[in-house]
């Protein structure tokens, strides 16, 4: 007795000396993943959390274009004063000189809008804790794989799905993908560069099992956990736009996660991004399925594709295989014992 | 180890003696086995789990990587397979690591009384090879029956024909480690072991 429990013991000990080390190493595997991809992402970023790069990048644009439009005031004042030239000639170059202004106005004038639009995102930020405020799933996106921060280097290993509308073009596809981390199902969707188009996130379905469906949409909302419906959410300005959340598209308007919509440009040369956090505890209230119940996850946004993303589990139903099994290993030994007694005692 | 754990621990141990020293054997087999699977579940099992699913999907995925059929992402335990009818991902989460097949196994053979205990950790060696393959045979079945059928072979492959063959390779471990050895090593008379 006593040398089994030290058998079991040692055994015991020895698998946490194995496995804590190995548990560490492929624990590390994802975050290597992802600090590899950001180091190697730097000279490439366009934004930054809270686009303050762009933001700067804008300025220093504007400033650079308000130093060419001075000197160039300058150079044609003093054309003015010190020669004396043909009357085109002077007007070619105050007609260019106001273009010049005018050009580093609309700059200013774009540098302002982005100001103020990442003032409003900071607003929006703070709206968006507001709204995580009273309701009980709080850090929604917090010490995850994914983060919900409008940088989409995390979900660059993931795989995604192709999404479109029958597109002939394997290359004109938008990508879609989907990432479950225990009970915060995260997704990703990116336009593709040839739509030059604002994607729409006004309607999304998620069905679960093949058999519930339940509408989503991603929305602003307001202090009191309700949408925004005042919000254009059709022309989204060029930037991180935070503070969206995603809601229950029927009655009560649940809220389900936060939500982070990027615009690279305000033509939309290069494709929008957004990502998404959705809780299953609240598609659970909604449905009355059980998240344990949950094999199958279908999201589909019909305004960018009619291919949806699926992700599923594959559990091996150990619980009622390792009944079934030893039942059945039990059963055999006591069928083969009668038999064997059997046929000794037919021997005898 | 908070102290209900180990209060309960301390009572498991002193019942398997009692059990021993009665000559129960069929009881101390059943408390025994049942109490170490549910030791197994609580410490061993949330440190094997994430290398044992990163270990299927890896293992998975090489031979999906072979067949040009699906893919595997082991950081994120995913396996990813493109099909005619768009794409799916399948998550390799506990419960498809075979972990808790393992567990069972484990505890069973354990408190087996018919092995010796050197043939206790070999058989557990391989029987533990052996339920980790049967779970990356069964993961590799129904990524290439969605990978030629589609998403809607899903249900079909996972649910009926991927547990039917875990199901039926498990029992055949099952049958060669407990059932068979039970049969060829007992005596016939008094109930006795081979080695008693």
């Amino acid at each position: 007795m006593k040398r089994s429990i030290a058998v079991i013991c040692s055994l015991l000990l020895i698998t946490h000396a194995i496995v804590v080390p190995i548990n560490s190493m492929a624990s590390q595997t994802v975050e290597g993943v992802v600090k590899e991809e950001e180091s190697s992402e730097d000279d490439n970023l366009a934004l930054d959390e809270d686009g303050k790069v762009n933001e700067e990048s804008n300025e220093e644009v504007s400033d650079n274009e308000e130093e060419i439009s001075v000197k160039e005031e300058s150079v044609n004042v003093e054309e003015n004063t010190t020669e004396e030239e043909n009357i085109t000639e002077e007007e070619d170059d105050n007609q260019e000189s106001n273009v010049i202004e005018e050009e580093s106005s609309n700059v200013e004038d774009d540098a302002i809008e982005d100001e103020s639009i990442n003032i409003e995102g900071d607003v929006t930020e703070d709206m968006g804790e507001d709204l995580l405020e009273g309701i009980e799933y709080e850090n929604l996106t917090y010490d995850g794989t994914i983060q919900i921060d409008g940088m989409y280097s995390d979900w660059k290993h993931i795989p995604h799905t192709d999404i479109s509308w029958y597109s002939p073009d394997p290359d004109k596809v938008h990508q879609g993908a989907l990432y479950l981390d225990g009970d915060i199902l995260y997704g990703h969707f990116k336009m593709n560069d040839a739509y030059k188009s604002q994607m729409i996130v006004a309607f999304m379905e998620l069905t679960i099992n093949n058999s519930t469906s339940v509408g989503l949409t991603i929305q602003k909302g307001t202090p009191d956990g309700d949408i925004d419906w005042s919000a254009d959410m059709y022309n989204l300005p060029q930037g991180i736009t935070t503070g969206l959340g995603v809601f229950y598209t029927g009655y009560p308007k649940y809220y389900m996660g936060e939500s982070v919509f990027t615009v690279y440009d305000s033509n939309h040369l290069i494709g929008d991004e957004v990502e998404f956090a959705i809780d299953l505890n609240v598609i659970s209230k909604i449905t009355d399925i059980p998240i344990e119940s949950m094999r199958e996850i279908k999201l589909y946004n019909p305004n960018i594709g009619s291919d949806a993303i699926v992700i599923a589990g594959s559990s091996s139903g150990a619980v009622v295989g390792v009944i079934f099994m030893t039942v059945i290993a039990a059963g055999g030994v006591l069928y083969l014992r009668r038999k064997r007694i059997s046929s000794c005692c037919d021997e005898k | 180890m908070n102290w209900l754990t180990f209060i309960a621990l301390i009572i498991w141990v002193y019942i398997l003696s009692v059990l021993r020293r009665g000559k129960l054997e069929f009881w101390h087999f059943l408390i025994g086995s049942a109490g170490l699977f549910v030791l197994f579940m609580i410490f061993v099992q949330p440190l094997l789990t994430t290398p044992l699913t990163k270990a299927v999907t890896m293992a998975s995925g090489s031979i999906g990587k072979v067949l040009h059929l699906f893919e595997g992402y082991p950081e994120y335990a995913l396996l990813f397979i493109k099909n005619k009818s768009g794409a799916i991902s399948l998550i390799v989460d506990y419960e498809c690591a075979g972990i808790i097949e393992m567990a069972a196994f484990f505890s069973l053979l354990v408190f087996f009384p018919v092995y010796l205990r050197m043939e206790k950790v070999i058989v557990g060696i391989f029987g533990g090879l052996y339920l980790f393959f049967a779970n990356v045979i069964r993961l590799v079945v129904i990524c290439v029956i969605i990978a030629i059928f589609g998403n809607e072979a899903y249900f079909l492959a996972h649910t009926i024909l991927g547990r039917i063959i875990f199901y039926a390779l498990s029992m055949f471990l099952y049958y060669v480690v407990f059932t068979k050895a039970q049969i060829i090593r007992q005596k016939v008379g008094s109930f006795r072991y081979e080695d008693e």
